[in-house]
């Protein structure tokens, strides 16, 4: 019985250990982080998202964009902390999801005042994967069944064109004359 | 000798159907890119929504085709010059609404005025994730729409066409940098391929230098000078154009959106080697006067409110903003609600003062446009001295715009009468915005924003603000985009055909 309780104390200490060390730096989502900038400048924030678009390479740094699906926000990360994204974000993709432990900035001077969040720590919490885009069938179908009636209809306005030429100068006369 | 009437209604039809027929031709491209990157859905729903539009413009151009060498009035130009741009908001629409990135129709339309009308405000979903696609599309929406889709529809007809001039006109373009209507064109489009091509590789390479792959720093090359050069504002980020982290490539944007809200005459006047009016034009030395006064407003608001930290970011953020929006273009690097939560009050009706005044008439840009107000400030000072002086003393007036013009009470008449024009939209869409629950800077802002088809948000354009204040702006960005005139005379043409089937006696039906 006594070894249980020990396991189980032992449990709660690992359990709340990582989050005791959270509660040191607030975890925070992009709306507050722009919506209270003055609150949180130059502080450390947790920030969690998934990386999209690109990975900017700056030499020994790099940018990573990271979205908490309400805005993106740009994180200043090092090379080694940029190497461990495997796939980001984009059409069909799903980026690595990503916390971001760093030093928030809102008018970053290092950075001609971008808002942004420089990391101390980048721990990937899911890789990101490919995700198939749905196929609309009602737009599929419009798609074979549309070409074809469409090239007739163009040819003959073409014909009609080609065809209504010489009554050009008939029709300018009239209308001249109106 | 009359042959037979004509049905005023078809030359009108026609002229519409071949403007949608050009514009939704250009659909192709997003196909391509759609196949190139292997986006399948998008690359079908490209092909249904070309479809659909070029057999509507078939049908109206089979209603006109043997009456389309008739002689089109100004107000039949007008009327096809809004009609086209209306109906192509309805069609261009179509992509978005298939793709999925959308929540509404309603929504799509919103999106293609914008792009069309070179605003740039957007209600996109999830635009980190879209497609390359619909990214062309929106780009390539924007682009045209800052030339002028009746603009790029002219270069397909032979010159000297009837009415061609009319259509011109109807889509707030007065400029005839030649005799005729389809070589102006025809020339405005050079121009603007020339600037695409150089552009495109500017911001390629400053994008390779911010950290990107060549084939995507190539795509965000091309969009984002699509988009400074119609001083459009759409951009393939969320983030707009601080994704890039980049001071070169927000430099590069600057040089391009202020060179593309200068007058299609000017760029004429620059490249046959008269570059002597570069200095001497009213629309420049009014852009200088007018960004020199907002921009030490700006500073003076950031400054007293200490926003930013240094000079290199009260350059990148507070210029870089107040140049963007005084070009009209829109184009951010800063969030949204950053101007509301940060900026202070004078800073930001330095802002709105700049989005209203805009860029230069005949150009990409919206706004008074920097002619009406030099023609207003020119008639100012001539009243003042007039009361001054002794009448002997006081001579005509003139500004100079490509040659020396007489200031004749017509063009102060017609100056001051857009400009009214310009304010009433603006109240009204302020209203509408503080109707919607909205703060008055805020309200004021975003309206300022659409009525000089900015694009620059201080977070009332979003998917979940109410469908009549989308309604509202979108019929802002529209009026303001063609100046007004064009729309008054759809509306009247529209009114009076209905009148006209009420009155019809039953017998006559």
């Amino acid at each position: 019985m006594q070894k249980k309780t020990l396991l189980f104390i032992i449990a709660v200490i690992l359990l709340l250990a990582p989050a005791a060390s959270l509660a040191e730096s607030e975890e925070v989502g992009s709306n507050d982080l722009i919506d209270r900038a003055k609150d949180y400048d130059t502080t450390t924030v947790v920030y969690t998202g998934e990386v999209v678009g690109d990975i900017l390479d700056r030499g020994e740094y790099a940018w990573l964009a990271v979205c908490d699906g309400s805005n993106t926000i740009g994180c200043y990360v090092t090379k080694a902390q940029a190497d461990q994204i495997s796939l980001v974000g984009g059409y069909g993709r799903k980026g690595d999801s990503v916390r971001i432990t760093g030093v928030f900035h809102r008018a970053c001077a290092e950075h001609g005042g971008d808002l942004d969040i420089h990391a101390d720590s980048l721990e990937v919490l899911s890789i990101g994967a490919r995700v198939q885009t749905p196929l609309s069938r009602p737009v599929a179908a419009l798609a074979i069944a549309l070409p074809l009636p469409t090239a007739a209809m163009l040819l003959l306005v073409w014909k009609r064109r080609a065809a209504s030429r010489p009554n050009e100068r008939k029709i300018l006369t009239s209308s001249s004359e109106k | 000798m009359i042959d037979r009437p004509i049905n005023r209604l078809r030359p009108i039809c026609y002229y519409t159907g071949l403007v949608v027929l050009v514009l939704n031709a250009l659909q192709v491209l997003p196909i391509l890119t759609s196949v190139l990157y292997a986006e399948w859905p998008i690359a079908l729903a490209f092909t249904a929504s070309l479809c659909i539009a070029a057999l509507v413009a078939a049908v109206l151009m089979l209603l006109g085709t043997r009456e389309r060498f008739a002689r089109l009035t100004f107000g039949e130009g007008m009327v096809v010059a809004a009609g086209s741009w209306f109906l192509c908001m309805l069609l261009s629409a179509l992509p978005y609404y298939f793709s999925g990135n959308y929540l509404s129709y309603l929504d799509t339309c919103f999106d293609v005025m914008s792009g069309l009308t070179t605003t740039g405000l957007t209600l996109i979903q999830d635009l980190d994730h879209v497609s390359n696609g619909i990214n062309m599309w929106r780009h390539l929406l924007t682009f045209v729409g800052g030339q002028g889709m009746v603009v790029l529809a002219l270069t397909f007809l032979t010159k000297g066409q009837s009415g061609a001039y009319r259509m011109y006109v109807g889509e707030a373009k007065d400029e005839k940098l030649f005799p005729n209507a389809v070589t102006t064109a025809r020339r405005i489009w050079q121009i603007s391929l020339i600037y695409l091509a150089v552009g495109t590789a500017a911001l390629t390479v400053s994008a390779l230098l911010a950290g990107m792959p060549l084939d995507r720093a190539f795509l965000h090359g091309l969009w984002t000078y699509m988009s400074a050069w119609s001083t459009g504002g759409f951009a393939p980020m969320s983030q707009n154009i601080l994704y890039y982290h980049s001071t070169l490539l927000e430099l590069v944007t600057v040089v391009f959106f202020v060179i593309g809200s200068f007058n299609f005459a000017l760029h004429h006047a620059v490249l046959s080697g008269n570059a002597r009016e570069l200095r001497k034009n009213i629309e420049t030395v009014t852009f200088s006067v007018t960004l020199t006064v907002t921009v030490l407003l700006c500073t003076l608001g950031l400054m007293k409110d200490g926003v930013y930290p240094d000079a290199m970011a009260m350059f990148r953020k507070g210029f870089y903003q107040l140049i963007s929006g005084h070009t009209t273009t829109g184009f951010m690097t800063i969030y949204a609600k950053q101007f509301y939560y940060e900026w202070g009050d004078i800073a930001l009706f330095a802002i709105t003062l700049a989005m209203l005044f805009g860029g230069s008439a005949s150009s990409t840009a919206g706004g008074f446009k920097g002619m009406r107000t030099g023609i207003l400030f020119t008639a100012l000072k001539g009243e003042v001295r007039r009361m001054v002086l002794p009448e002997s003393r006081v001579r005509e007036q003139k500004y100079h715009h490509i040659r020396d013009i007489v200031l004749t009470d017509t063009v102060i008449k017609n100056a001051a009468l857009i400009v009214i024009l310009y304010l009433a939209t603006f109240s009204i869409g302020t209203l509408a915005g503080l109707l919607a629950g909205f703060p008055l800077s805020m309200a004021a802002f975003e309206s300022a924003s659409a009525t000089g088809n900015v694009g620059l948000s201080i977070g009332v354009t979003t998917a979940a603000m109410p469908a009549f204040l989308k309604v509202v702006y979108i019929a802002i960005m529209w009026l303001a985009r063609l100046e007004f005139l064009s729309v008054f005379a759809l509306i009247s043409y529209v009114v009076r055909k209905a009148a006209q089937v009420c009155k019809r006696k039953p017998y006559s039906l």
